[in-house]
């Protein structure tokens, strides 16, 4: 290349760079300095850059615009921050980084809030949807024995001096459970609740994933976690066998067509699932052909003029409200249907106004609409105020743990406060049960802190040896509630 | 009279949305002070030369199953402690034998109580009679969901070598002799792919050297600190090796705040090699310092680990190897 070509480009390339270069000079920016905190806002700044700046480093928008207008930068000092004008270049703010050291006590901790919370704990089985079926290879590492025993099955590894099972069944112990050697691997029988479990084998220390099981989460790191099923239901369909695939659909999938594919037997189809408790409609569909279930006796409207076969899992729980006679329409709306306001109505009976509904374990929150004001449930004296405001009733179906406190026989109320109830202060009093006061609430897998409030005074478990420190100096109880 | 010599430990454990190239997410994290007593290297009792542990991980953190006396639970692998520290939740019972004295660049007051452990066990390999500082774990094992007994700090690793396998997700010991080798040399000799590490300092800690901006700087090894570290009042020209993202929305469980700022460093240069776009949080470790017998600029915690597949551990050799992660 000629060198006066060579030249034309370079001038040509330095044009075009020039609008790049002064965004880089009007980009306002944060830096560490000489120890210092420094952010400089040049005068021709680029503004949503500085926006998303005073986001990210936590300055206050509103007052920067104020400031930088009015040249008033009084709010910025009183935090601290040392302002420096300079002419036609803009300003620059600094502020000094302070020492990460803490005179109070010689051991604290400090807590990144989080911008988006955790829902799911790598480790532990959480449930995003109302079902669940395995997934495996042909052939399959985990073999459903009957309604609550399961066989764990590590095809090969002849050579391995050890293999254990862990997972969320055995709290992933890693000493526990040895699996038995046989001619063609590594078995283990255990007994397992319905519901979803996690797990891994572990080969002469190693982990290893069940690799025959297509279902599969990430164990929070680079590995994942097996998942297995153990069910607690069989769809059946009899004949049909003309039909190459079948498959079972419904409201606990959200109707979704062509993802519960059943298996074919000699005399029909099956499908063995975990369904969590509730109440479902569903059907058999093989392509277009849609089918109830004829073996069911408990059908409903499908709106299109046929049936819905209806299925309910769980104990039905009956939902009353005493009195209102004169209401046109009651409905009932909760936690446990998202708050649908039109979809629970309930039927009018002798006194009030009722519904039997299934709905599973936990503390659920409701509220009746009659005539479309909605109310809390007037007998029941749990209530809870939600982060909104807003008070409801709290149901509390099938609990898992009863808090007990002995004593305090002249106490006119105990209240049990903890995380799992936001620390409420009112709302869960507890009941008087002989010399003992107690509440049985439902817990999720867990670390919980609680406390009881002896009227109006706040107590630790007093036979619980396990508590830690808090804020006030004062301890709170701790209770670990083990996955079911 | 024993002479009490204090240490501070800062361990910043934060998780990341690793995910996220942009804008990295400190979702949980904790700095965490430790005042802690010096204590004698425990000596471990081998049932077999080689014993193979599998480990969980709590966010960013490596959990390790132990028996004690009378519990078996998960303790953190955290080679930024000194020696053992006790979760006081469940060793509350135990008996103390004396405060921790009130110490601190600051005469803050302590809290802290020390206790000796009958017995750590972790299958095949145990050690008698450990002492340990007990101090309250409770945030930490809150944020993490899970149970914590405690942390397995570095003077447990002294006495044998360690190697820790990030992708198979396994400790595994290794007894050494009185030179220090690994005995069962073959198979311990690492292969090609390690890179070696010297030790710099006192080895009370893990501390190697690295250079940032063209300044030579000295780190503290820490798999109790999710992410890495860097003093705020470094040179400039280390500071503008790093990229500052967002300031960290602290708050402490004392009435005081402080700054935490996170960035990405643009570049570190080891002896064993160059690390690009690491996950840093820049703050003012005065205090630290001033308490470390070594002086030290920054921590390198988790979040440069994760760039190898598996380090191995020598305190009595001062040695660290690492390995490049398998493709």
């Amino acid at each position: 290349m000629e060198k006066g070509r060579v030249i034309k480009l370079a001038l040509v390339l330095m044009v075009l760079s020039l609008p790049f270069v002064s965004v880089a000079q009007t980009s306002p920016q944060c830096t560490v300095e000489n120890g210092k905190m420094v952010i400089r806002v040049p005068e021709n700044f680029t503004e949503n850059v500085l926006d998303s700046l005073l986001s990210d480093f936590n300055l206050e928008q509103k007052e920067f615009r104020l400031s930088l207008e009015s040249g008033n930068w009084s709010y910025f000092e009183k935090l601290g921050w040392k302002i420096k004008k300079r002419n036609r270049k803009g300003i620059v703010l600094s502020k000094e980084i302070e020492s990460s050291d803490n005179n109070e006590s010689n051991f604290w901790t400090w807590d990144f809030k989080p911008k988006t919370k955790f829902e799911l704990q790598p480790g532990i089985p959480f449930m995003t949807e109302a079902y669940g079926v395995n997934r495996f290879e042909k052939k399959p590492g985990v073999i459903t024995l009957n309604d609550s025993t399961a066989l764990f099955i590590l095809r090969g590894k002849q050579d391995a001096q050890q293999v254990y099972l862990s997972g969320s069944f055995n709290n992933w112990s890693v000493l526990e459970e040895k699996m038995t050697r046989t001619d063609s691997g590594w078995v283990a029988v255990r007994s397992m609740k319905k519901g979803k479990h996690l797990y891994k084998f572990i080969v002469d220390g190693k982990w290893k994933e069940d690799s025959s099981n297509k279902l599969r989460e990430s164990d929070g790191y680079l590995g994942n976690n097996s998942v297995y099923y153990q069910p607690n239901h069989r769809f059946y369909l009899k004949g049909n066998l003309q039909k190459e695939t079948f498959y079972v659909t419904g409201s606990f999938c959200n109707w979704k067509e062509g993802e519960i594919a059943m298996t074919k037997t000699s005399d029909g189809w099956f499908k063995h699932i975990y369904i969590q408790e509730g109440s479902y409609q569903y059907k058999f569909h093989s392509g277009n052909f849609w089918i109830y279930d004829e073996l069911n006796p408990v059908k409903a409207d499908d709106l299109a003029g046929g049936f819905n076969s209806v299925l309910v899992l769980g104990d039905g729980q009956r939902f009353f409200l005493e009195g209102f006679e004169n209401a046109k329409q009651v409905f009932l709306t909760g936690s446990f249907n998202d708050w649908n306001e039109g979809e629970l109505q309930m039927k009018r009976v002798e006194g009030g106004w009722a519904l039997d509904y299934v709905i599973g374990p936990g503390d659920h929150q409701y509220k009746f609409i009659v005539d479309g004001s909605w109310i809390t449930d007037p007998k029941n004296s749990m209530l809870i105020t939600d982060d909104l405001g807003n008070t409801n009733s709290v149901f509390i179906h099938k609990p898992n743990h009863t808090f007990q406190l002995s004593g305090f026989p002249e106490a006119q109320q105990v209240i049990l406060s903890g995380t799992f109830n936001n620390w409420a202060e009112k709302g869960y009093v507890m009941k008087r049960v002989g010399d003992t006061w107690e509440l049985a609430v439902y817990l999720l897998p867990g670390k919980h802190q609680y406390k009881f409030i002896v009227d109006g005074v706040w107590i630790t478990d007093p036979v619980n040896p396990l508590w830690e420190e808090n804020e006030h100096s004062t301890g709170n109880s701790i209770y670990w509630q083990t996955p079911e | 009279m024993r002479k009490l010599a204090i240490l501070l430990i800062f361990t910043m454990l934060c998780s990341w949305n690793l995910l996220s190239e942009e804008e990295p997410e400190p979702a949980v994290a904790k700095l965490k002070r430790i005042k802690l007593s010096e204590f004698s290297d425990p000596l471990p009792v081998w049932e077999t030369d080689r014993v193979r542990l599998p480990f969980r991980f709590a966010g960013n953190l490596i959990l390790v199953q132990v028996k004690t006396d009378s519990l078996v639970g998960d303790f953190i692998l955290d080679t930024g402690a000194p020696h053992l520290v006790l979760n006081k939740t469940y060793f509350r019972n135990y008996p103390m034998y004396g405060e921790i004295m009130a110490a601190g660049i600051t005469g803050s007051a302590g809290t802290g109580s020390q206790t000796r452990v009958g017995k750590l066990d972790f299958g095949g390999l145990h050690f008698d009679n450990v002492d340990a500082d007990v101090v309250s774990l409770g945030h930490l094992e809150s944020q993490r969901g899970t149970k914590i007994l405690g942390l397995i700090g570095l003077n447990l690793l002294k006495k044998l070598e360690l190697t820790i396998d990030f992708d198979e997700g396994t400790l595994e010991f290794v007894r050494i002799n009185r030179q220090g080798d690994a005995v069962d040399r073959l198979m311990q000799k690492p292969d090609s792919l390690a890179m070696e590490l010297r030790m710099t300092g006192d080895f009370r800690l893990i501390y190697l050297n690295g250079s940032v901006g063209g300044k030579m700087l000295q780190f503290c090894l820490d798999t109790g600190a999710e992410t890495n570290v860097l003093h705020s009042e470094l040179n400039n020209k280390v500071m503008q090796q790093v990229k500052l993202l967002r300031t960290a929305n602290v708050s402490g469980s004392g009435a005081k705040k402080s700054e935490a700022l996170i960035g990405r460093l643009n570049l570190l240069t080891m002896s064993c090699g160059d690390y690009s776009a690491l996950t840093t949080s820049v703050m003012n470790i005065s205090a630290l310092r001033e308490v470390y017998e070594e002086s030290i600029d920054g921590i390198l915690g988790m979040d440069f680990l994760y760039r190898h597949g598996k380090m191995l551990i020598n305190m009595n050799k001062g040695k660290v190897f690492l390995w490049k992660r398998a493709e």
